[in-house]
């Protein structure tokens, strides 16, 4: 760190004189850190700046740096520097501008970077669960795992490629950050496009992205809406050996009548296009990519909903975390396809509903807000360790009363059992989830055969299938299962700041010594206490109450 | 004089059926061994002929990445690349060099794992059925049924039977103790409890790698205990309940449309989805067998 400055390295192995989502990502992450006030970015490239489409607009910012790949040698090859060349030129910058974080983009340069002393400590890796790669290798998993434990921080791109990212390279856990791609925030309102029938696409040509079903599409529907037409963005095209796929698509592309391809543009003239509305279409194909990708979050979504279009998408679970499980225009096989454009073209209602829908779920992928999300642990502030817990709680989680014991506990707490018992009278969809903290450098504990289970001892009959217990080695991911926590010896310590933050409502009875914070949710007596858990999540105010207990245990009162 | 196959090295006897084993296996890798060693010199004297000479001088000249034609075609890339721009004209020696050199291999993505056939499961969950359904029919003994619901079981396996209701933290030793006839997987229709996450899909670390499901599959399958999905979430519940009913020998539902989308599951491990399209009656046991019947001619 330079004064208050904050310097940020940001490479990438994707060539920016192309447009693709690699490309896009490069320069919506240079933006998106821009956005913070102290921070500055260096971004090296990969390949000799040929286009300005991807670099023109970093030029122009501010605390923006490009750099050529020839600043280290002096002739670079079209197809750019290798890994160790390129990890040289950032070496040099790093001893040069000291940088604060190198985030670096894709498995094989994260597991080459490694390896350069220089730069451990500095490592943010990014994207190295790659869907492309095998994670059930074990030369793969044991890659993975080197590169987590010498980073200093994992970026994953979702909430559910950190959970898949956490389930097979445990040594990742605690040092996981989500940095989804980022889109530029609306100016004032949200973009109102108008109603138009025609259809967009723009990204990459690959066949897991179907286009040429697209182009069918097309064809089947305009019989009913002669003036139909289809608006393609992109000039990148995946050329398998021995397929024809690449010329077939240019071919069809050129000749099918109310098609209109643009081929590359900037992003902001993309988004100009996109924003004189129509339907847009971000469809997969299964058969030419892996269900992994069902995790991740797509760049060309965001883009679409920054400006302000409806969207018919396949649905994958990150995509319903954006829209809503009950988005209209949702394809659950590829040969609905049809007849969900179709209602999104027949339909001006569903058509703006959409829109709308798509536009809300695209705002918190705006770079102030991810920005916000990054920064404590990018500008090193005392709490990101306790912010790892802030994860969003899993369905039916509300429901969950837990309780995480330390490592040496032999018994559930009687508080806890006479609780949950009070609440399941009342409601009998509560459940106890009690955790035993894992005893440092205990081995993992087998399916179905839990030391924990020893809590059980003692358990009452009537409450045997109220209560589950576990190991918990990973607290931050069981904490998203539980949506109260009680305090056996009363609302006293600091020790409940973790499940706060996680939104689980601390309960307890309430003493002198509570700490201010934790006074709004103790309880006078255990009649009480239970009356106002079941209340909490019953009465449909536990949301608002966690939300309070977080920011209560964030702010640090008491 | 006693067979090498049958002594370990120094006993004085016949060894036990163990050590034969390991004794057998020893000759078995001395054999391969000695095989192998033959073939690498015949392999050497091949490279060294005139033949193998000549073959690999035409396989250099003809490689894209290290043989002389390619390096060449790089050189003049490098070149023409030059010339367009003179301003790099003091950079040729050392791109010529680059161009002239074997560029090194960028790591490439592994060719991706071809389907695992499923029929040697599917086979195998077929016969795990039939066995049951043949047991039922002879009722040697009380039926125990491992059920993994939410709360309580509702309603007894049947008269002469019982139901075990199963805890992820100690099922392996409850059924190790008394193991079942059969597991039934239900799919929770409440919100809480201790199995919702570990068999639905969830982004969390327990759904996701499915460890608790495919460990006690796996432990009921090295009996022969077959598992059976019984679907109670309805078409909306296929998604979240998908991974774990692949995995079941059986799918059960009540609703065709929920049946056919399990059925066109493409990594189904099972044998067959069933339909239960009567009004529901009698025993847990009886609606088995009338699903398993059902099963049988399911595709």
């Amino acid at each position: 760190m330079s004064g208050d400055q904050l310097e940020v390295c940001l490479y990438s192995p994707a060539d920016l004189n192309l447009m693709s989502g690699s490309s896009i990502w490069v320069q919506s992450v240079a933006e998106m850190l821009h956005a913070g006030p102290r921070v500055r970015v260096t971004v090296p490239l990969r390949c000799p700046e040929r286009r300005r489409l991807v670099t023109g607009p970093l030029r122009q910012l501010e605390r923006v740096d490009v750099v050529e790949p020839t600043r280290l040698r002096r002739y670079v090859p079209r197809s750019g520097l290798y890994v160790s060349t390129a990890l040289d030129l950032i070496e040099a910058l790093h001893r040069e501008r000291h940088f604060d974080a190198i985030i670096l983009r894709s498995f094989p340069t994260c597991r080459a970077a490694i390896e350069r002393a220089s730069l451990r400590g500095h490592i943010w890796s990014c994207y190295i669960l790659e869907p492309e790669r095998d994670i059930e290798d074990p030369v793969h998993l044991a890659d993975l795992t080197v590169i987590a434990e010498a980073s200093e921080r994992v970026l994953v791109q979702s909430e559910e490629m950190r959970a898949l990212f956490e389930a097979v390279v445990p040594a990742g856990r605690g040092k996981t950050i989500i940095l989804p791609p980022a889109i530029p925030p609306a100016d004032g309102g949200a973009p109102e496009v108008p109603f138009r029938r025609r259809l967009l696409y723009a990204g990459k040509f690959h066949p897991f992205y179907p286009v040429e079903r697209m182009l069918a599409l097309l064809t089947e529907l305009r019989p009913t809406w002669p003036d139909l037409e289809f608006h393609v963005i992109g000039d990148q095209f995946f050329r398998p050996p021995g397929d024809d796929y690449a010329d077939r698509l240019e071919q069809a592309l050129a000749t099918t009548p109310g098609v209109v391809w643009h081929g590359a543009l900037p992003r902001a003239a993309a988004a100009g296009l996109l924003a004189q509305g129509g339907l847009a279409l971000s469809l997969w194909d299964y058969r030419h990519g892996s269900t992994m990708n069902d995790l991740v979050v797509s760049m060309k979504l965001l883009d679409y909903c920054s400006a302000g279009l409806p969207v018919a998408l396949t649905r994958t679970a990150a995509q319903e975390s954006i829209l809503g499980a009950d988005y209209p225009l949702f394809v659950d096989d590829l040969d609905e396809a049809r007849a969900v454009v179709e209602r999104g073209l027949g339909d001006e209602d569903l058509y703006r509903a959409a829109a709308a829908s798509c536009c809300a779920g695209g705002r918190r992928f705006e770079y102030p807000a991810v920005y916000a999300s990054i920064a404590p642990d990018l500008e090193g502030r005392p709490d990101a360790a306790l912010r790892q817990y802030d994860r969003p709680k899993l369905e039916g989680a509300a429901w969950n009363l837990g309780v995480l014991l330390p490592a040496g506990a032999t018994a559930i707490p009687p508080l806890a059992l006479r609780v949950v018992r009070e609440l399941r009278r009342r409601d009998p969809r509560f459940h106890l989830l009690v955790g035993r903290t894992s005893a440092p450098g205990a081995a993992p504990t087998v399916p179905g055969s839990d030391p924990a289970a020893a809590l059980r001892a003692g358990l009452p009959p009537d409450l045997d299938d109220a209560v589950s217990v576990r190991t918990v080695d990973d607290a931050p991911n069981w904490w998203r299962t539980i949506g109260l926590t009680v305090e056996p010896d009363g609302l006293l310590v600091d020790g409940l700041r973790p499940a706060a933050v996680s939104g689980a409502v601390p309960l307890g009875l309430v003493g002198p010594t509570t700490p201010a914070w934790l006074g709004p949710f103790g309880s006078a007596d255990e009649t009480s206490l239970v009356a106002a858990a079941a209340d909490l999540v019953a009465g449909g105010d536990w949301a608002a109450a966690a939300a309070r207990a977080q920011a209560g245990a964030l702010a640090g009162e008491g | 004089m006693t067979d090498r196959t049958s002594v370990e090295p120094g006993a004085e006897g016949p060894t036990t059926d163990a050590s034969a084993t390991t004794a057998r296996s020893l000759a078995a890798v001395e054999a391969e061994r000695a095989a192998e060693l033959v073939a690498d010199r015949e392999a050497e004297r091949r490279r060294r002929s005139f033949a193998g000479r000549t073959e690999r001088i035409l396989r250099w000249l003809g490689d894209s990445r290290t043989g002389p034609v390619a390096r060449l075609r790089r050189m003049g890339r490098v070149l023409i690349e030059i010339g367009r721009s003179p301003r790099a004209l003091p950079a040729l020696p050392a791109a010529l060099i680059t161009a002239a050199r074997i560029p090194p291999l960028s790591p490439p993505l592994p060719p991706p794992r071809p389907p695992r056939p499923l029929e040697p499961d599917r086979a195998a969950a077929r016969e795990r059925l039939m066995r049951f359904d043949a047991w039922v029919a002879a009722r040697e003994g009380p039926l125990r049924v491992a059920l993994i619901a939410d709360g309580a079981p509702a309603e007894p396996a049947d008269a002469a039977g019982e139901i075990v209701a199963l805890r992820p933290e100690d099922w392996r030793v409850v059924l190790q103790v008394a193991p079942p006839r059969i597991l039934v997987v239900t799919a929770p229709r409440g919100p809480g409890g201790p199995w919702r996450y570990r068999i639905g899909w969830y982004a969390h670390p327990d759904a996701l790698l499915q460890r608790d499901v495919w460990a006690l599959l796996g432990w009921c399958a090295e009996r022969d205990i077959p598992a059976i999905f019984w679907d109670r979430g309805g078409p909306a519940g296929v998604r979240t309940f998908r991974a774990t009913a692949a995995l079941c020998d059986l799918i059960v539902s009540d609703d065709p449309l929920t049946a056919a989308r399990y059925a066109a599951l493409p990594d189904r491990r099972g044998a067959g989805v069933a339909v239960w399209d009567v009004p529901h009656g009698g025993s847990m046991v009886q609606r088995l067998r009338e699903g398993l019947m059902t099963a049988s001619t399911a595709s």
